[in-house]
């Protein structure tokens, strides 16, 4: 018996799944998670869902990382930098927490009197200006040391031009340091810039001692319940990797969790041979969104995930707002009505889940509206209809309508925020949506989708199988991924091919150092060269692959006119173009093809399970209910109408027509979207 | 009467739009203080007179109040001839400007051969010809030393470019191929949001938009008054002054009168200094601007539209300097007046609205312009730089340090990036200690470089201010540090000559300039500070000892 497990913790619930790949079984689970150690949820909901000893490969998505740097919980950190530049950190780029209001507050992960200096620089071109101090180096690594630092970064100016003074500085530290804490701003991120780069280097410092010790204690359980394969960890690029790299990485998996939703969404997509797709998980607080483009996530290089505190990584551009079934719906002064961005969460949640509720939320209009039945969402709740109702006539009467007008008109603002961030994202890569199909997931997404579709004339969308587990789904999918990138940031027509290849070469060999750790032979890895390049003076790059690390710039140039001409119309002349950086992307595919059987969701019952009033347009329909394991496939179910099942629940609105397609997707169309 | 559902709905509509230009502008634009820096605005103004409707949320506040400005006169002069597929582009300061480097292309939008609404779209350009790149003539008299006035002129004709008039605009910047990319970027912004907007054209029909539009105007309004009643009635004085204009070495006084009645706001600016001979006068669109400004501050929740500026009265005579007519030099008005006419406001502000009132933030970019050539990579460069300082200490903490300045969102440029282009190395980047003004919530802190010509010759030139007296502190609190800018130059100290503001001096290889800008000012009684935050303020070397002695009466910790 060989079984893959993917196992997702979020701060609530952890989600397993394990797919057999002889027989393409599917479980899932979904456990409460033990928020003091998520270990145990993950042991206990693993070994639940079935036994360890048929498991071949574990990947596991995990919030540990994001919550500690958003709640500011990492390591005691020390930093040390150039002399003059210890406080880059905290200076920023300029910048203040709110556009209007001069108002808010800053704190660095590293206080100042932790941030230390010794004489070091080297310039743009990477001569040494001032050679390292390597006894003040000594002097200043005690003082952390006496200061109780468990981890240090070291940021030196244009490390990523000539690595060496921080690694005379790796060599000097290593002899004093009590442990592997050690972050060097060149190996986290050798690119320009020195904020971004100090930042990323600090999140990695800080986050580093944390995820070793949680990722070591899940292991170490894993091992002792007698578990001996592959064990890894969901990374922020979509790839996975081992405890070791993990830890060294620390600041790659800071979206984890997210990361999965939108490698199951990848995954799906390509099977229904879809080339373009909008990944949409939507859960009770937050609605993550993400593009993919020809089965291959949209990368971004940045992501701020707190005021003053971007990374700078190769990652998953995922684009979050504050829209979920939690999120609160209220009037201002003038009479403006408004949804979140602050959220009723789970406790004490909506009016309808009974557990204190007294605001009116998103889960609240659904339910309202006929759109959501409490019982599928919490089997056994007395859901207080007559107050959920009150509260949207107290809103409707200060609006001049109903309370279904009242909650469809919420439902309307919501809908309308979450189609602005996908449009964000495809607009800034000058992408059509209408070219996309929609995959949601998460608890609320399918409630949501052809709302959301109808906004951006998206023709089609796709609810996967388990809308409610596609993050742990995108776990057991991942592929073994690193990605390293390298600063170049020269006029293309200055630079010089033989140096490119030096950096790929040097890239290379970094690659090759973590796949070696995460054990993958040499030859099974694949490797991709790229390059972003921009026109000067823009802030958008666009990325191009290379067939090979041997580059002609007149090639390359030409190349990258083409792709800026196909994607954005436009033919630019006379501006120079500047190569940004090298980029090689590592990868080894799974060594299993993962399926899921076609007749997992091969019901058999065309007719539903009868109707419900439910309210679209201004007007109650009377709405066919499905129920999703029961419904047969291939037969038009015709909007208005709403699919439950166990993770989620289905609207199809008037106008749209859902059918389970041979892969158990159900695939929603919109008769005036489609040719 | 329309109702509150559609009303929510269409003002997200419209937001959104500009925003969608917005995005669109920054993905496309060439010019990095535009697509990095966000120098630029969107939005959409009524079909009449160009009021504002809508704009982006991430559009530069300097922009904001002033754009509809540059529309209204658009509308006026173009309102009765234009064609749909028409783009007029406008600088002219005189005419709801800026400074001629904020270049506005402005669109009409007909529905049935009616002329229904104004997209307009405003950026930053980096030249616009005149006396020194990039536009900042610190010893300017005229404007046309300052560069190419358009005053509203018809580029494109029913969708097509005036070649002879392009060519002309081209012909008088530097490195034309670039700005020709930001013009097709705002034309491409431009043509995008009328797309999205005729879809919701289509759904709703031109009536309920019109009637929408009232009613929102209308609802901000609402909205603003509410917010004048928590002010308390009265009227309020304060004033603060400019270092200088440039070119006289005399303070430029910005004086207000606020009146705050039950509804309404009045700004009277009658008692400030005549126009100046140098780049800092302002003009009536940007001191407007600058108002507005201070206002969103203090009550950010309220959206931007025209009827947020209906309950505001400005007066600022052609007698002063805030309203300057042509040919007075105004390239200072956006970038430094503009920010002591925000200051000015919060002053008066803090006295009637004192639980909402920060101390004065940073009131300074320190405009950096270098110009040389590098013989070591053969080419000449251009290297502009700017700062931040401390913003103010506000209700519930200290300041932010290295904040931007009230009126510009504009990140500072990677100095890696800045070495990269130019031979300059940086000997220290750091916060400056003791710049914060003292308080119970004390300013943020200024910032210290000091940077070092390698390589050849240039000239350098700066812009800045607020070297007389440092940003004010409120209820008690006190003032941040002023600025201090200082060159060495072939080993001589050398102070610019009006203080702040210089132009044309010669730097050569192992010269180098040291600034250092303004901490926020502090709110509230210095006394009043918990102990535990002062003493972590000396640990951090936020405060000396002394300093900590002299402002909080504390002891340092071997005193």
């Amino acid at each position: 018996m060989s079984w893959i497990a993917g196992v997702d913790v979020g701060g609530t619930f952890t989600d397993i799944v394990l797919i057999n790949t002889a027989t393409r079984e599917i479980r899932i689970r979904k456990v409460p998670t033990t928020a003091r150690n998520q270990a145990e949820s993950f042991l206990r909901g693993l070994t639940e869902t079935g036994d360890l000893d048929d498991v071949d490969a574990i990947v596991h998505g995990t919030t540990v990382g994001t919550n500690a740097l958003l709640e500011r919980k990492g390591a005691r950190t020390g930093l040390i930098s150039s002399k003059g530049f210890r406080d880059l950190l905290e200076l920023g780029r300029r910048t203040r927490p709110n556009d209007y209001g001069m108002t808010g507050t800053f704190q660095p992960l590293v206080p100042r009197e932790h941030r230390l200096e010794v004489p070091e620089r080297v310039d743009a071109h990477g001569q040494q200006v001032v050679e390292l101090d390597e006894a003040a180096l000594e002097e200043v690594v005690k003082q952390l040391l006496a200061d109780g630092i468990e981890s240090v970064a070291v940021m030196f100016m244009h490390s990523y031009a000539n690595p060496e003074p921080e690694l005379a500085a790796h060599r000097v530290i290593g002899k004093l340091w009590p442990n592997e804490y050690i972050s060097l701003s060149h190996r986290v991120l050798p690119e320009v810039g020195e904020f971004e780069r100090v930042t990323t280097t600090t999140i990695n410092a800080y986050l580093q001692p944390l995820l070793h010790r949680y990722l070591s204690s899940v292991d170490d359980r894993l091992r002792s319940a007698g578990y001996t394969k592959g064990f890894r960890i969901m990374q922020s690029n979509g790839g996975a990797l081992n405890v070791t790299n993990a830890s060294r990485n620390a600041c790659r998996s800071v979206l984890s969790g997210p990361a999965g939703g939108v490698i199951a969404a990848s995954w799906i997509g390509r099977q229904v041979d879809a080339d373009h797709v909008i990944s949409a998980d939507m859960g009770g607080t937050s609605f993550d969104v993400a593009v993919i483009l020809d089965g291959e996530p949209a990368l971004s290089e940045q992501k701020e995930f707190t005021y003053g505190i971007p990374s700078r990584i190769p990652m998953i551009d995922i684009e979050t707002i504050g829209a979920g079934g939690g999120s609160i719906i209220y009037q201002d002064k003038a009479g403006i009505l408004h949804v979140g961005p602050e959220s009723a969460g789970a406790e004490p949640g909506p009016i309808a889940y009974a557990r204190g509720g007294t605001r009116a939320t998103v889960t609240d209009a659904n339910v309202l509206l006929g759109r959501l039945d409490i019982g599928n969402v919490l089997p056994g709740t007395d859901s207080p209809k007559a107050n959920v109702r009150a509260a949207f006539e107290e809103l409707g009467k200060s609006l001049g309508t109903t309370a279904e007008g009242a909650a469809q008109a919420a439902l309307k603002v919501i809908d309308l925020n979450m189609a602005g961030a996908i449009r964000k994202l495809t607009l800034e890569r000058g992408l059509d949506t209408r070219k996309f199909i929609l995959i949601p997931f998460g608890g609320a997404g399918p409630l949501h989708a052809c709302s959301i579709a109808e906004n951006l004339r998206v023709p089609r969308v796709l609810v996967p199988i388990w809308p409610g587990v596609t993050s742990a789904l995108g776990c057991l999918l991942a592929d073994i991924r690193y990605d390293d990138t390298w600063t170049v940031h020269q006029r293309l027509d200055q630079v010089d091919a033989a140096r490119v290849r030096a950096l790929y070469d040097r890239m290379v060999e970094r690659v090759m150092d973590v796949m070696r750790e995460d054990d993958v032979p040499k030859e099974k890895v694949e490797l991709q060269y790229e390059a972003a390049l921009q026109y000067e003076g823009q802030s958008h790059r666009v990325i191009v692959t290379l067939p090979s690390p041997d580059i002609s710039v007149s090639g390359l140039a030409a190349t990258f006119a083409n792709e800026y001409r196909e994607r954005y119309g436009v033919t630019v002349d006379n501006v120079p173009v500047r190569l940004v950086n090298l980029r090689v992307r590592a990868s080894a595919p799974r060594d299993i093809e993962v399926s899921i059987a076609n007749d997992t969701m091969r019901g058999t019952n065309a007719n539903g399970s009868g109707t419900a009033p439910m309210f679209f347009a201004d007007a109650w329909h009377e709405a066919a209910i499905h129920h999703r394991t029961s419904l047969k496939q291939g037969v038009a179910v015709v909007g208005p109408a709403r699919i439950d099942q166990a993770d989620t629940t289905t609207i199809v609105p008037p106008g749209w027509t859902a059918r389970v397609d041979n892969l158990g997707n159900i695939e929603i169309t919109h008769e005036a979207f489609t040719q | 009467m329309i109702d509150v559902i559609t009303l929510t709905v269409l003002q997200n509509r419209f937001r959104q739009i500009a925003e969608d230009m917005d995005t669109i502008f920054d993905r496309a634009a060439f010019s990095p203080i535009i697509s990095e820096g966000r120098d630029r605005a969107s939005g959409i103004y009524t079909g009449d007179e160009g009021l504002l409707i809508a704009q982006g949320a991430t559009g530069m506040p300097i922009h904001i109040g002033a754009m509809q400005f540059g529309v209204g006169a658009v509308a006026r002069k173009a309102a009765g001839t234009c064609k749909p597929g028409d783009i007029f582009i406008i600088n002219d300061p005189y005419l709801g400007g800026t400074h001629l480097m904020d270049v506005k292309l402005v669109m009409p939008v007909f529905v049935d051969g009616e002329l229904f609404c104004w997209l307009g779209s405003s950026g930053h350009w980096p030249d616009i010809g005149g006396a020194v790149p990039g536009g900042y003539v610190t010893s300017a008299t005229e404007v046309q030393q300052e560069g190419l006035r358009l005053g509203g002129l018809r580029l494109y004709r029913e969708g097509t470019p005036d070649p002879d008039l392009l060519q002309m605009i081209l012909d008088n910047v530097r490195v034309p191929a670039q700005r020709l990319g930001d013009l097709q970027a705002q034309v491409a912004s431009l043509r995008a949001g009328e797309q999205e907007l005729r879809r919701v054209i289509a759904e709703y029909g031109v009536p309920t938009l019109r009637e929408a539009i009232v009613a929102l105007r209308r609802q901000s309004a609402v909205l603003v008054r509410d917010m004048i009643g928590r002010i308390k009635p009265g009227t309020y004085t304060y004033e603060d002054a400019m270092d200088n204009d440039g070119v006289v070495d005399e303070p430029l006084w910005i004086r207000l009168r606020l009146t705050v009645e039950s509804e309404r706001l009045i700004f009277d600016f009658s008692e400030s200094s005549p126009p100046c001979r140098g780049p800092m006068n302002s003009v009536f669109a940007t001191t407007a601007s600058a108002v507005y400004i201070s206002f969103k501050h203090l009550f950010p929740e309220i959206p931007m539209n025209a009827g947020c500026f209906e309950p505001i009265d400005l007066i600022a005579p052609e007698t002063t300097f805030l309203n300057s007519q042509y040919p007075k030099p105004v390239s200072g008005c956006a970038a430094e007046v503009s920010q002591r006419i925000v200051d000015v406001c919060f002053g008066a502000l803090s006295k009637a609205l004192p639980e909402r009132s920060t101390g004065a933030p940073v009131g300074t970019s320190l405009n950096v312009a270098l110009g040389g050539y590098d013989p070591l990579e053969d080419r000449r460069y251009i290297l502009y730089f700017y700062t931040g300082g401390g913003h103010g200490g506000f209700p519930d903490g200290d300041g932010i340090s290295n904040a931007c300045t009230s009126v510009g969102l504009a990140k500072t440029p990677p100095l890696e990036v800045v070495e990269q282009h130019a031979p300059v190395l940086f000997e220290e980047y750091a916060l400056r200690q003791d710049s914060a003004g003292a308080g119970q919530t004390r300013g943020g802190l200024g910032v210290q470089y000091s940077m070092r010509l390698l390589r050849g010759e240039a000239y350098i030139a700066v812009l800045g201010d607020r070297s007389r007296k440092g940003p004010f502190g409120i209820l008690g609190g006190e003032d941040g540090a002023p600025t201090e800018v200082a060159l060495s130059l072939r080993g001589e100290h050398f102070v610019p000559r009006m203080r702040t503001k210089d132009g044309n001096i010669l730097f050569t290889t192992g010269d180098h300039i040291a600034i250092k800008t303004p901490g926020g000012g502090g709110r509230g009684d210095p006394a009043k500070r918990p102990r535990d935050s002062v003493e972590q303020d000396l640990r951090r070397g936020y405060i000396s000892v002394g300093s900590a002695e002299q402002h909080y009466k504390a002891r340092g910790p071997n005193g």
